[in-house]
C-alpha cells in the first residue's frame, strides 16, 4: 500500500501523477477495445473514478499502469455488457484479443507525441490545416466540409488518408530509433 | 491496393469516424477478429488517432491543471488547441470522485455523458446477417433473418455479403443454407463466391464437394446429382463428400463431380480453352457472373469432351436442364423493361420430356414452301426463347435425337412425316398405331452446319384428302453446342461457306418499336427482277434460307424484315456472285 512506503511523496499527490500519467495510455487502450473514440471517452472517465475509488488499495510497488489497465478493461467490459444491448458494440472474445495485442504498445513517455509533432510536420499545409481544424480546433466534419465546400464524405476519406500517413510515419521513425537512429 | 484493402480501408474509416452503419460494424469486427494483420492496422490507427485527439505536448500534467500548458513546442498555434479533453475529463473525473465520497450524483452525470455519445444507434429488431450489395434483375431474393438460415433467389442476379466480408453473386434460380458467415450449403443453383483474404477457410459445400477457399474468386454450381467448381483467381482447395482430397484448384481449374461418381479435376489448360476463360480470368469475373459461369461451363462441357468423351452427353443433358432454367430468369428480366407491359402473363417453357432440340410446333398454313428465302449467317450461338412474350412455342435442347410423339385424330389410318431442311429432305409414311418417331436431326455428334428443318406431320383417312397437318420447325445451330467461328471479317475467307444456305435468326422484341407486332413478313427482292413475300414464322425464330436449292440465282438482293413498323424495318443487301456473296446489314 502506498501509505507504508517511507520517504515518498504525499500518497494522494504520487496516486494523482500516476493516474495523470496513464491517462494517454489508458485512453489509447481503452479506444482499442472499443473502436469507439467518443464511448472510450466515456469509459476512461468511469475507469478514472473507479481508480480514485480504489486508490487506496494501490501498491505503488507495482506499476501503475498494469493495476490502472485492469479497471480500465474491467470497465470496458461493464460497458459492453451494458451497451450490448441498445447497440452495436464488439463481443468480449474480440475484446480480450485486442486487449492482449494491447500488451505490446508501449508506454507512452512523451516521445510519441514527439514524434507525431515531428511527422505533423512534415505533412502539406492543407493537410495541417485539416487536422487542426478536427483535432484540435474539435470543428464538426459538416462545418470542415461546408467550409471547404466539399462532401462530409470526402472530409472523411482525407482525414482517414492522413491520419494513415502519420501512423506509417511514426511508425517508421520508431523504427529508425529502435536501429539506432534519431529523427 | 486491392479492392478488398480498400473495402477494409473504408470500413475502418468509417469505424473510426463513427459513422459505421450497423451492417459496417458488423463486417468489421468479423475481419478484425480473423485477421490479425488488418487488427493490428486498426490498433495502429486507433493509437494514432487517440494521439491526435490527446496532442498536446509532453503528457506530464498533474491533476487538478486547469489550463493546457505545453511541454514541448508545436506547430500549430497555441490558440487553435483546446486543453486536451482528457484533462478537462480528468478533473472532472477528480471532483466526480469527491463527490462520490460525498455521496453526490456522479451516477447521473455519468449517465447524461454516455446518452450524448452521438455513435449511439438503435439496435435494429433484426440484425442483417447478409447483406443485401447489389442486383441485376434480381426477383425473388430471400435473406436469412438468423444464421444458419437459407438465402435464395429465384431470378436474375444478386450479391450480397456475409459478415465475414465474403460476397456472393447469386445467379438466380439458387437456394442455399447459409451456416454462418464462413460456411455455405449450395443446394442448387449458381453462386460465384469472392473470399477476401481475411476470410481464408471459408467453405462451400454442395452434395457431392467441399470446396475450402483460401483467398480467391471461384464459381460453384449445383444442378440435380451434378456439382462443379471453378477458380478464376486464387486457389481453393477441394475436397469430395467424404473429405478426400481432390485437389488444389487454382486459376483456371476446376472439378466436375456427377452423383456417385469421382469427382474429377477439370483445367483450361490448352489453347483454345485458355483463350476462352482469358475474358474472365482474375477479379473480373465478379462483376460478370453470368459470364464467368457461362465461360466455366463451356471450358467443363469442352474439357469433358476433349478427355470423357463417354461422359460428354451427360453434362450436355445438364446444361439443357440449366439453360431452361436461366431462360427462364431472364424472361422475368427482360419482363421488368419498361416497354413491355407487366400485366402479360407468361407461358412456361414447354416441357417436353424429348431430348430435343428445336422449336415451334403447329401454324399448319405457314410450314414451308415459303419463297422468299435470303442469305446470312450467324456462327455464334444466338438464343432465341427468350423473349418474353413471343417465344412460347420454342424451346432449346442440346441433341441431335428428336423423339416425336402424336396422337392420332379421330379417322386417320396413315401419317406422312416430311423434313425439310436446306440441304436435304426426307419423307416417311407411317400407318396407326404406330405414335412416335425418332428424328435424327444431324449425322454427328455434333452439327457442323446450321439448318433450318420445317416438320409436317400429315395425316389421311381413307382418301387423298389430308385430315389435318401438324407442323413444327427445327433450327439447328452449332453454336450452341461448343465453340463456333465468328465470322467478323467480311474479308476473311470464311465468307466464302454462307454463299449457299443460311439461317437467319429473328425477333421481333430486338427493337422496342416492334415489341407488340402480332406478326412479321420477310421479303427478298431480287435488282431488276422479282419480289416474293412471304410471313415469316412468328415473331420470333429462325428463317432459313435456302438460296441454291431455290435458284434465285446471283445478283443483288435486298432482304426486307418488317414487324409493321416501319422504324422496326430490318434490311440486308446481299451481293451474290459467282466467286462467293457480300452481305451489307442496316
Amino acid at each position: 500500500m502506498w501509505s507504508d512506503r517511507p520517504g515518498r511523496e504525499e500518497p494522494y499527490t504520487q496516486f494523482a501523477k500516476e493516474l495523470t500519467n496513464a491517462q494517454f495510455d489508458l485512453f489509447a487502450f481503452v479506444s482499442m477495445l472499443l473502436g469507439n473514440r467518443d464511448a472510450a471517452k466515456d469509459v476512461l472517465q468511469e475507469t478514472n473514478v473507479a481508480l480514485l475509488r480504489h486508490a487506496a488499495e494501490y501498491d505503488t510497488r507495482c506499476p501503475f499502469l498494469p493495476w490502472a489497465k485492469a479497471f480500465a478493461y474491467n470497465q470496458v467490459r461493464a460497458y459492453l455488457k451494458r451497451e450490448s444491448r441498445e447497440r452495436l458494440v464488439f463481443d468480449d472474445a474480440l475484446v480480450a484479443t485486442v486487449a492482449d495485442d494491447a500488451r505490446e504498445v508501449p508506454v507512452e513517455n512523451g516521445r510519441m507525441m514527439e514524434l507525431l509533432d515531428l511527422c505533423l510536420g512534415r505533412l502539406a499545409e492543407a493537410q495541417k490545416r485539416l487536422i487542426q481544424d478536427r483535432y484540435f480546433r474539435r470543428e464538426s466534419i459538416a462545418a470542415i466540409a461546408h467550409r471547404l465546400r466539399r462532401s462530409e464524405i470526402s472530409v472523411y476519406v482525407q482525414i482517414h488518408r492522413i491520419r494513415r500517413t502519420l501512423g506509417a510515419c511514426i511508425e517508421d521513425r520508431m523504427n529508425v530509433e529502435r536501429s539506432g537512429g534519431r529523427a | 491496393m486491392t479492392r478488398a484493402d480498400d473495402y477494409f480501408e473504408d470500413l475502418l474509416m468509417r469505424v473510426l469516424e463513427g459513422v459505421a452503419s450497423e451492417q459496417d460494424f458488423i463486417t468489421f469486427t468479423e475481419i478484425i477478429r480473423r485477421d490479425e494483420g488488418l487488427r493490428r492496422r486498426y490498433e495502429r490507427e486507433m493509437y494514432v488517432q487517440a494521439l491526435l485527439d490527446s496532442q498536446g505536448g509532453a503528457c506530464a500534467p498533474s491533476v487538478g491543471v486547469t489550463e493546457h500548458s505545453e511541454a514541448r513546442g508545436s506547430r500549430f498555434p497555441d490558440a487553435s488547441r483546446e486543453m486536451p479533453w482528457w484533462r478537462r475529463r480528468l478533473v472532472w473525473a477528480a471532483a466526480a470522485a469527491l463527490m462520490v465520497l460525498a455521496g453526490g450524483a456522479l451516477a447521473l452525470a455519468v449517465k447524461q455523458q454516455v446518452l450524448a455519445s452521438p455513435y449511439r444507434t438503435e439496435r435494429s429488431t433484426r440484425e442483417t446477417v447478409v447483406q443485401w450489395v447489389s442486383q441485376d434483375g434480381a426477383d425473388g431474393l430471400r435473406l436469412p433473418a438468423t444464421l444458419p438460415g437459407e438465402l435464395e433467389l429465384v431470378k436474375g442476379e444478386a450479391t450480397v455479403r456475409l459478415t465475414s466480408g465474403v460476397e456472393l453473386t447469386l445467379c438466380g434460380p439458387t437456394r442455399m443454407t447459409v451456416a454462418d458467415a464462413m460456411r455455405i450449403d449450395l443446394a442448387s443453383g449458381r453462386v460465384l463466391v469472392h473470399v477476401p483474404h481475411w476470410a481464408i477457410g471459408f467453405t462451400v459445400r454442395t452434395m457431392n464437394l467441399e470446396a475450402w477457399d483460401m483467398g480467391t474468386v471461384f464459381g460453384v454450381s449445383v444442378s440435380n446429382t451434378v456439382s462443379e467448381l471453378f477458380v478464376f483467381k486464387g486457389s481453393v482447395q477441394v475436397n469430395d463428400a467424404s473429405g478426400g482430397g481432390v485437389g488444389l484448384c487454382e486459376e483456371g481449374e476446376g472439378v466436375f463431380a456427377s452423383g456417385e461418381s469421382a469427382p474429377v479435376k477439370v483445367a483450361a489448360d490448352w489453347p483454345e480453352a485458355e483463350q476462352l476463360f482469358a475474358p474472365v480470368r482474375g477479379l473480373g469475373a465478379r462483376s460478370r457472373a453470368s459470364r464467368a459461369f457461362e465461360v466455366s461451363d463451356r471450358v467443363i462441357a469442352a474439357w469433358i469432351d476433349r478427355y470423357m468423351p463417354e461422359s460428354a452427353w451427360r453434362v450436355r443433358e445438364r446444361f439443357a436442364r440449366q439453360a431452361a432454367l436461366r431462360k427462364e430468369a431472364l424472361r422475368s428480366q427482360m419482363r421488368k423493361t419498361p416497354w413491355v407491359p407487366s400485366a402479360r402473363t407468361l407461358t412456361a417453357p414447354e416441357t417436353s420430356s424429348a431430348r430435343t432440340v428445336a422449336v415451334a410446333p403447329e401454324t399448319p398454313s405457314r410450314q414451308g414452301a415459303s419463297p422468299a428465302r435470303g442469305t446470312s449467317r450467324m456462327s455464334a450461338p444466338v438464343l432465341v426463347d427468350v423473349s418474353p412474350r413471343h417465344n412460347r412455342r420454342w424451346m432449346t435442347v442440346f441433341a441431335r435425337e428428336i423423339p416425336l410423339q402424336w396422337t392420332w385424330p379421330d379417322g386417320a389410318a396413315t401419317v406422312t412425316l416430311t423434313l425439310k431442311g436446306l440441304r436435304t429432305s426426307t419423307r416417311v409414311t407411317l400407318e396407326r398405331p404406330v405414335s412416335q418417331w425418332v428424328w435424327q436431326a444431324f449425322d454427328r455428334e455434333v452439327p457442323d452446319a446450321e439448318d433450318v428443318v420445317e416438320a409436317a406431320l400429315t395425316f389421311y383417312g381413307g382418301s387423298a384428302e389430308p385430315l389435318s397437318v401438324w407442323s413444327t420447325r427445327l433450327a439447328v445451330l452449332p453454336g450452341a453446342f461448343g465453340a463456333a467461328p465468328v465470322l467478323g471479317d467480311s474479308a476473311g475467307r470464311l465468307w466464302q461457306r454462307v454463299k449457299n444456305e443460311a439461317v437467319v435468326p429473328y425477333d421481333a422484341e430486338w427493337l422496342e418499336e416492334t415489341a407488340e407486332a402480332p406478326a412479321g413478313t420477310l421479303t427478298v427482292a431480287k435488282s431488276g427482277g422479282w419480289t416474293v413475300t412471304d410471313d415469316v414464322f412468328g415473331v420470333t425464330g429462325y428463317v432459313g434460307l435456302p438460296w441454291r436449292q431455290a435458284g434465285w440465282g446471283y445478283g443483288t438482293f435486298t432482304l426486307s424484315l418488317a414487324f409493321g413498323d416501319p422504324q422496326g424495318e430490318w434490311t440486308a443487301v446481299i451481293h451474290r456472285r459467282a466467286d462467293g456473296t457480300l452481305v451489307g446489314i442496316r
